[in-house]
This record gives structure tokens, C-alpha cells and sequence, in this order.
């Protein structure tokens, strides 16, 4: 009986692959773990501020970008949404309690079975009071998801996994983010794990540590403010695959896989990044 | 005698018709394939971001009269699909040993 | 004033021949100058080759460092065969390579890969 135990568990252990058989837990410090190494001199914390944190010379333009940044006009717009009421008299403060709440998300629903992310409770909100739901890419959603974000700063990241199917959506996330795609054959880690810190063209390529803390973000390349599933579509056309819906299943997990590799550190968004 | 020879002219007609819209039938089963590979890589997740892309340049080359460039295109689109299924297999056995331990 | 012109033009028709093959004839007979010139073009080109992005290219500017410098590729290539190949295929010798595929994929034409050898073995 013990040797039949023993050889299953040899079997199942071995059939799993290397990056399968480690926990959420062990592969986040191992994430970490592999970001402090390639970036000695950028103190932990710091991650959330992406290439700025590794890179000295455009961190100098940065901090000058933020004594007036591109982002406030978002936060103004944001607040004043939060504000105004719906149609039926309520308003975001009936569903969400107050701003702060992005340390909330994403979460695992465990009745719905699914990830949800800040941007989606936005519309859920909105289409529980009767309201048009808001594209996902920028405008009115980047301006509600950037005042919140604001309210939210220096919470901490703590993503949870509390079941197996929870952790299910996790391990798809992750291998979304190490499988490569496109025409061009890019993994997300391709550029912002092995790649971080390196140049594309003139483009310092930020790591993934710390990755989704700042969002929503307003990025001098769009000319405004955008969120992070605009942003996973944009990275997945440029090395020509075909981009994901945003909020769809996908990116939802890939959010949720990569603000789990980033526990431990705050909230810092909205952000201004090139 | 009458009958049978009958049934031959019938069939030389429908198959002469077959002949004269042998170019037009080629490109639509061809596009259609084109498009059933896309949407299966599609399925996988693994679709590449040009390929819907030509798929619609060939059905309008096509509307233009310009079969040759219609063809290419439909052959440009399937053989986009077949290396992105190849792609998401190869992937398969990959990935997982990136993950850093 | 026109016969001018009309003596100039036949002048001009007169040494064309002569200047062009002139030209032929101080081309190099190893490398193909065409070829060479293609190859640098669809190097450059963002949309197709774009080796910049990566690699450190003399005459190019803002070069990125994912890969190695292309410079003295001759000596590292001494078979153009097997630069032909990485260029084509590099998950042949590393599967995790992060340059993309460019033959497999169909990104460049078999002649534009053939051309930006030629390019590179200039370098």
C-alpha cells in the first residue's frame, strides 16, 4: 500500500512541470526574488515605480513630471463622476462604501467563479443602477479607476487565493504571462523579466515586479490616461498577436496572476510613465 | 440509347458550368478554410494579429476581380493560422520552465 | 540655344554606356552592392526587419542591447549558411530565444533575409 502511495505521488509529481508543481507562494518569492537580484540597487518598495526605479536618468525627468502631473486632470474628472449621481438617485458611493476600496481588487468571486477586477465593478455598478456601461480602455472608466486609485495610495497589494478554483485562475494567468505568442514570438517575461532593464530602441524595458500597482496610467506615448487592459492589448499587438478583450476572462487573470507576483508592495496609482 | 445520351450532354453542361466557375468555387472553399484555421487558433488563444486582417483584403481583392492577389492573401492568412497552432504546441512543452524557482 | 541642348543630349547618350559599365566595372565581384543595399534597407525598416530594436548596427542610431553588437560578422560568420539560419530560425538553437523567428514566421521573405546577410557580412 505505501509503495503504490509512494510511486503515485512520484508519478503526479513528476507529471507536473516544473513551473506547475511550486505554489502561488513560493513562486512569488521566487519573483521577487529573481527582481532584487537583476536590480540589487533599487530597494523593494520601490518596483512600484517601474523604469523609474532602475533607471537614474529618466527617473530625474519623471520627478519633474510629477511635480505637475498629466494624470490630476483625470483625478478632477474621476471625482467629479464619483459625485454625480445616477439617474435613479444613487450613486458609486452605494456600491463601493467609499474611493479607497482599490486594495479590494481584483478578487476571486467565489460564487460567480471569476475574477473581479476594479474596472469591471465600475460597470457592474453602473448597470445595477440602470447606468450605460463605460468602455474599458480610457475615458470615464481611466477617470473613475484614477480618482479611486488616488484615494487607494500606499494601500498595501494583497491578493488572495482562497480555493482550488481560484488557483486555477491563477495558474492560467501565469501561463499567460511565460507562454510566448504572436508572429513576433514574445512572452510577457521575454521583455520584462529576462529583458528588464535592457533597450528597445531608445526604451528601457521596466520589470515586471511591481507591475500593475500604478494604474491606471497616463502615458505620454497615448497622449492621456488609459487602463491596464488597454495597456495588455497594446503590448500583445506589438509583437503582432491578436489582443485579448479587455475584461474579458484572459485579462482578468493575467491581472490577477500579476498583482499576486507584486504582494507586499503599495498601491500607487494613478501613474505617468512614457 | 436516347436517355443515356441524354444524362452524357447533361453532365458534360454541368460540369462544363463547373469548369467556368471553377475559379470563383477555388477561392471561396479556399477562404473558408482560411478562415475555419483562423478561428481554430482562435479558440487556442494563439491567433496572430494580422491574419483577420488579410482575410478581409482577400474577400476584397476577390470583389475586385483580382483573383491572383485574392489567392495569395487567402494563402498568406492559412499559413499565418497553421504557424500560430504550431506556435501554441511548441509552447506547450516551454513555458512552464521559464518560470524562475 | 537649342542646338545646344541637342549636342549635349547626344553627348550624354554617347557616354552613358561607357559610364554605366564604368560603374559595373568598379563594382566589388564578391558582394552583390544591390543585395547589400536591400539587405541594409529591410534591416532598418521598423516594420519589417527592425534589427535596431535589439542590436547595436554601425550607421544606425538609438540601437537597443537585447542582443549582441553586430559588428566584425564575418569572423563570427565565416558560413554565411549558419548566420542565414539564426536569422531564420534561432529557435532551432535555443527554443527560448527572445528573437523572433523570422523565416518561420514569414516575417521577412526568403530573399529579404538573404539580402540582410549579405548587409550584415558588410559589418
Amino acid at each position: 500500500m505505501k509503495k503504490l502511495l509512494l510511486t503515485v505521488t512520484a508519478v503526479a509529481i513528476g507529471m507536473t512541470g516544473v513551473g506547475l508543481y511550486a505554489s502561488p507562494e513560493t513562486d512569488q518569492a521566487a519573483f521577487v526574488n529573481y527582481f532584487t537580484k537583476k536590480f540589487p540597487d533599487t530597494p523593494k518598495e520601490d518596483f512600484v515605480n517601474g523604469v523609474y526605479s532602475i533607471d537614474a536618468a529618466s527617473r530625474e525627468q519623471w520627478i519633474e513630471i510629477e511635480e505637475f502631473p498629466p494624470y490630476e486632470l483625470a483625478i478632477d474628472a474621476g471625482e467629479e463622476e464619483w459625485n454625480t449621481a445616477f439617474a435613479n438617485g444613487k450613486g458609486y458611493v452605494d456600491c463601493f462604501g467609499e474611493p479607497g476600496v482599490r486594495g479590494n481588487y481584483p478578487y476571486w468571486d467565489e460564487s460567480r467563479k471569476e475574477v473581479i477586477t476594479l474596472e469591471l465593478a465600475i460597470n457592474e455598478c453602473r448597470e445595477a443602477n440602470g447606468e450605460k456601461p463605460l468602455k474599458y480602455k480610457r475615458g470615464k472608466i481611466a477617470d473613475i479607476s484614477a480618482y479611486m486609485a488616488y484615494a487607494s495610495r500606499g494601500e498595501p497589494i494583497n491578493v488572495e487565493i482562497p480555493n482550488d478554483e481560484a488557483l486555477a485562475a491563477y495558474e492560467r494567468g501565469k501561463e499567460f504571462y511565460y507562454r510566448k505568442r504572436g508572429q513576433l514570438n514574445f512572452s510577457c517575461f521575454d521583455c520584462h523579466g529576462g529583458g528588464a532593464g535592457n533597450l528597445v530602441r531608445a526604451d528601457k524595458l521596466s520589470p515586471a515586479y511591481g507591475h500593475t500597482s500604478h494604474f491606471p496610467v497616463y502615458r505620454s506615448k497615448w497622449g492621456g490616461m488609459g487602463t491596464l487592459h488597454r495597456r495588455f492589448g497594446g503590448c500583445n499587438g506589438q509583437v503582432r498577436a491578436k489582443s485579448f478583450k479587455a475584461q474579458g476572462p484572459e485579462y482578468r487573470e493575467l491581472e490577477y496572476f500579476l498583482t499576486y507576483m507584486s504582494n507586499g508592495l503599495d498601491y500607487n496609482g494613478p501613474g505617468a510613465r512614457k | 440509347m436516347n436517355l443515356s445520351l441524354i444524362k452524357v450532354c447533361a453532365t458534360a453542361i454541368v460540369l462544363s458550368f463547373a469548369s467556368f466557375n471553377a475559379a470563383a468555387g477555388d477561392f471561396s472553399a479556399a477562404w473558408d478554410a482560411a478562415d475555419a484555421k483562423r478561428k481554430e487558433a482562435g479558440k487556442m488563444g494563439a491567433e496572430w494579429r494580422d491574419t483577420g486582417k488579410m482575410l478581409k483584403q482577400a474577400k476584397k481583392a476577390a470583389e475586385e476581380g483580382d483573383e491572383a492577389k485574392a489567392m495569395k492573401l487567402v494563402a498568406k492568412a492559412l499559413e499565418q493560422s497553421e504557424d500560430a497552432i504550431a506556435q501554441y504546441q511548441r509552447e506547450g512543452n516551454l513555458w512552464a520552465a521559464r518560470v524562475p524557482q | 540655344m537649342r542646338k545646344k541642348m541637342t549636342v549635349i543630349k547626344r553627348l550624354g547618350k554617347l557616354l552613358a554606356v561607357p559610364l554605366l559599365m564604368g560603374t559595373m566595372i568598379a563594382a566589388p565581384s564578391y558582394a552583390d552592392n544591390a543585395m547589400v543595399e536591400k539587405g541594409k534597407k529591410v534591416a532598418f525598416d521598423r516594420k519589417k526587419g527592425n534589427c535596431l530594436a535589439c542590436h547595436m548596427i554601425a550607421d544606425g542610431t538609438l540601437p537597443g542591447n537585447q542582443g549582441p553588437a553586430l559588428i566584425a560578422m564575418k569572423a563570427r560568420f565565416p558560413d554565411p549558411a549558419v548566420l542565414k539560419a539564426q536569422i531564420s530560425n534561432p529557435l532551432e538553437k535555443n527554443p527560448n530565444s527572445i528573437m523572433p523567428p523570422f523565416g518561420l514566421h514569414n516575417i521577412l521573405s526568403e530573399e529579404e533575409i538573404d539580402a540582410i546577410v549579405e548587409y550584415l557580412l558588410t559589418l
